[in-house]
């Protein structure tokens, strides 16, 4: 997709008469800034080792009205039990298909913005978040008042569909106020979808004193780009917990960025990427720790098969003040293929002296050892192999706290064993 | 205890003096009948203006690297000398050596004389660019060593040098190589022939001196098969408040069953302990090449001095069963940046590399551990296992650590692990409870800190790293 292609889409974009034009000079400030730099090449060098193919060439096309579903759409592969669901098909979000936890506010990005008087957080980090503000569809803001906890799970669920080679940015805002908790998990699948470009921007807030839970599926079709800008802030003695497993793709990037901004605050990052023929996963990430006292931990992993390839990126930076941080970042990767590549870039940056900051990296085949002993006792190679692999990233599930979800991404986790051979 | 850190913080550099020798060096500036100048002035031979040309046309295509995490002011490669030699040339003996030289090295605790006498370490001793004294060059000769001045080697081993020369750093290859390929003014070229243990240790002693003038050293050495070398570098140079750059490359070329061990102690002057200014600007490219089976490398550094370091000792694993090694202290205080670590680049079979690298900050210094471990896809059974810790001493500092690490070998096995921290108020009291005092206490804590890479070099630098780390330390953690 080159940049004149871009400008025709931002075009139709602007022209839309169902957009609100109050989000407009947001929209073009980015897009100007966005066209400045261009897409970003590998002599960056945080995209070094992203291949961005999938997308430069392509020729992608805003969601149309047509593009909504038609008919009635089966919700049944993607049942978790027990969360209230949001549907967003192809950028459009279906409200009869919907629920929402009681205690929960739900925002259109329209209401959010004037409930913010008028201007909300945005980024200029990445040029994918440039051009999620130019091109993001009508947004969600989830909204948990003060001294609430939801007891029931939100889920958002993606689905991207149809053979239009569509680009979707949805952009979703979630703030949980003071004293308050919720369990939010994002789902993104595709249905016969051909090559589909989704670049989402999640803006999190974790108020004083609560705590926010957010795992992330990400399943979509081998033919599809999955870009997500990530932005957290965490406010004191706040509690943010991650987990994403993500085996869908040709090419996924998760970027997070988080700042720890409160003293007494807890990041936990985890995440498990599983490729196989010619996709791309990569986990980019940097925690800032900003105030003194805080924790933050990275653990990621990643199982390679075939000509796949993966990277870790993950950065902490302490700055002067933050004393007494203690902060580590783990990175095991499991190459399956002779053929498969991962990079593994586990930094640190520290400007203060009484920290407590770690981090190991590892990567390897499958312990012949082990092998031999589960061979020993009466197990085939593949089997041995596969209770092996299923070992390394499901002590990761089991830390999921919502027994359904977990029960969800274990099967899907065997579902992805069953191909591997 | 306060009182104890600003004291350390507070320390002058001790080797901080000029010594007035007559010097012969031309005007400031770079162009090709500077290059001209420098080899004409060596009486090199066409083949070796030629390359040197082609280095500068290409260093004038390129662009200075901005990626490292260090600030500096930005370096005019028109105000710099890009040649300088003490006027007494051709001596045979140390008695030949101009008395002030000599009382320079005094001063800095490395007498010729007596290293000669007592040491067995052989002395190719460079003042500013031109080598001055060469010694134990017959116990050398006898085992059919060469170890002699590179300006030197062109002439009588020009097969030699034409055949390696930057066969493993090409002038293409980074900014600062290039610039050292068009000007390098002298140098060590060691070859060690085939089934040769090197007698003794060989070291050569680097010195900045002349005022605006840049060093650029150039080191080959290359071992054949089955042979074994140990060389060692150490620097020290006077204070002045310009900064001088200093971009240096070294070459190691170890064949069949042959080993490398390089080590370095390096203590530039920092610049001014107060504001910073001042003080030497050290990009250096050291690369090592384990061309034939069951070589080895292993580079060995402590870095205690210059304002700006810029360093990545490196190995690159060609041969089956090859080995590569790099063990680091680097300190920054004061005011210091160091970006310094290292490429492993497995190509071989069952090649195996170690890197070990301690990182120490204190004042307001920056220590950036930066390193590459690539494992190609024919390196079946790679191994590596790095280590990078960094101490903090003092919230002014920062202490940063940029692994890469790239595998396209799945029988490859790779571990990396660092850590940051300071030196604990538990262990410190520990050890006063035991009647130990802070002082003593965080020097051996850093000693302990550091034994790994200290183990690894040979004693004589041994000595000198741990009083190096003493002088700038002591005392130093509260």
């Amino acid at each position: 997709m080159t940049l004149s292609h871009f400008q025709i889409e931002f075009e139709k974009m602007i022209n839309r008469d169902y957009f609100s034009d109050k989000i407009h000079p947001m929209r073009k400030e980015a897009f100007s800034k966005f066209i400045q730099n261009g897409l970003p090449t590998k002599k960056w060098e945080d995209w070094r080792f992203t291949n961005l193919a999938s997308i430069t060439t392509k020729e992608f096309h805003l969601s149309e009205v047509k593009d909504s579903p038609k008919g009635t759409i089966d919700l049944s592969p993607y049942q978790i039990e027990d969360v209230d669901t949001i549907v967003i098909y192809n950028g459009h979000y279906l409200e009869s298909l919907s629920s929402t936890p009681p205690g929960l506010k739900l925002l259109s990005g329209l209401e959010y913005l004037s409930s913010k008087k008028g201007t909300f957080e945005n980024s200029d980090n990445s040029p994918f978040d440039l051009l999620n503000t130019a091109f993001m569809d009508s947004g969600i803001a989830i909204i948990v008042e003060p001294n609430t906890n939801i007891k029931k799970p939100l889920r958002l669920l993606f689905i991207s569909s149809g053979k239009n080679h569509l680009m979707v940015s949805p952009r979703v805002h979630i703030d949980v106020e003071e004293s308050s908790s919720l369990f939010f998990i994002e789902q993104h699948v595709s249905q016969n979808s051909e090559s589909y470009f989704q670049n989402e921007s999640v803006f999190i807030s974790v108020e004083n004193n609560s705590q926010l839970d957010h795992i992330r599926i990400q399943s979509n079709s081998e033919s599809t780009t999955n870009m997500a800008n990530l932005h957290v802030k965490q406010q004191a003695d706040s509690q943010y917990s991650f987990f994403q497993f993500a085996d869908g793709c040709t090419l996924g990037r998760l970027n997070i960025y988080a700042k720890l901004k409160g003293e007494g605050a807890d990041c936990a990052l985890n995440g498990i990427a599983l490729s196989t023929g010619n996709q791309h996963l990569g986990h980019h990430i940097i925690i800032d720790h900003k105030v003194p006292n805080c924790t933050s931990s990275q653990n990621f992993k990643s199982i390679l098969q075939d000509q796949s390839s993966g990277v870790y990126s993950g950065r902490t930076i302490v700055r002067k003040d933050a004393q007494k941080t203690n902060s580590t970042q783990s990175n095991k990767n499991l190459l399956l293929s002779k053929d498969a590549l991962m990079h593994s870039i586990p930094q640190l940056e520290i400007d203060a002296d009484d920290v407590k900051c770690a981090h190991g990296s590892s990567t390897g085949a499958l312990d012949d050892e082990a092998l031999f002993y589960l061979r020993s006792r009466g197990l085939d190679i593949l089997s041995a192999k596969k209770l092996l692999v299923h070992g390394f990233v499901s002590e990761m599930i089991e830390t999921i706290k919502h027994e359904p979800t977990k029960n969800s991404i274990h099967s899907q986790l065997q579902n992805w064993l069953i191909h591997y051979s | 205890m306060t009182g104890i850190i600003e004291k350390t913080i507070e320390q002058d550099y001790k080797y901080g003096f000029v010594t007035n020798i007559e010097q012969d060096t031309i005007p400031p500036g770079l162009n090709e009948d500077v290059i001209r100048t420098i080899s004409s002035r060596k009486n090199e031979p066409t083949w070796l203006l030629d390359w040197r040309l082609k280095a500068y046309k290409h260093w004038l295509d390129m662009t200075e690297p901005n990626w490292a995490k260090v600030d500096y002011e930005p370096i005019d490669y028109q105000e710099i000398s890009y040649f300088s030699a003490p006027k007494k040339k051709e001596l045979k003996s140390l008695d030949e050596v101009d008395p002030e030289l000599l009382r320079t090295y005094d001063k800095l605790g490395i007498p010729l004389e007596e290293q000669k006498l007592l040491s067995g370490v052989a002395v190719d001793a460079v003042f500013d660019s031109v080598s001055i004294a060469t010694t134990f060059k017959e116990e050398l000769k006898k085992h059919g060593v060469i170890f002699t001045p590179f300006s030197k080697a062109v002439h009588t081993h020009p097969e030699l040098i034409k055949k390696y020369l930057g066969s493993v750093v090409p002038y293409t290859d980074n900014y600062f190589a290039a610039l050292n390929s068009a000007v390098f003014s002298d140098g060590s070229f060691v070859y060690i022939p085939k089934g040769v243990r090197c007698p003794m240790e060989l070291s050569t002693y680097f010195r900045i001196n002349a005022k605006n003038t840049g060093q650029f050293e150039r080191t080959l050495i290359v071992a054949d098969d089955d042979s074994y070398v140990s060389y060692l570098e150490g620097c020290t140079a006077p204070q002045r408040d310009e900064n001088q750059l200093h971009a240096a490359v070294v070459e190691l070329v170890a064949h069949k069953n042959a080993s490398i061990k390089y080590s370095t102690v390096q203590n530039w002057y920092p610049g001014d302990p107060k504001t910073g200014k001042g003080g030497i600007y050290n990009f250096v490219t050291k690369r090592g090449i384990c061309k034939g089976d069951h070589a080895k490398i292993s580079w060995t550094q402590v870095e205690t001095g210059s304002a700006v370091t810029w360093k990545y000792p490196s190995c690159i694993l060609k041969g089956d069963n090859t080995i590569g090694e790099f063990y680091s202290v680097a300190m920054a205080n004061h005011h210091q940046q160091a970006d310094t670590g290292t490429k492993m680049i497995h190509l071989g079979k069952n090649t195996k590399s170690t890197i070990i690298s301690k990182g120490i900050s204190a004042g307001k210094g920056q220590n950036t551990y930066r390193g590459e471990v690539k494992i190609m896809k024919g390196a079946d059974n790679a191994r590596n296992f790095s280590q990078c810790d960094s101490i903090l001493i003092g919230d002014q500092c920062g202490a940063h650590t940029f692994p890469y690490i790239d595998v396209r070998n799945p029988s490859a096995q790779m571990e990396h692990e660092a850590t940051t921290s300071n030196i604990g108020e538990d262990q410190l009291f520990y050890c006063n409870q035991r009647g130990i005092s802070t002082e003593d206490a965080v020097s051996m804590i850093v000693n302990g800190f550091c034994k790994d890479v200290f183990a690894e070099l040979p004693m004589e630098f041994a000595m000198e790293a741990q009083k190096l780390m003493e002088i700038s330390l002591e005392g130093s953690v509260g």
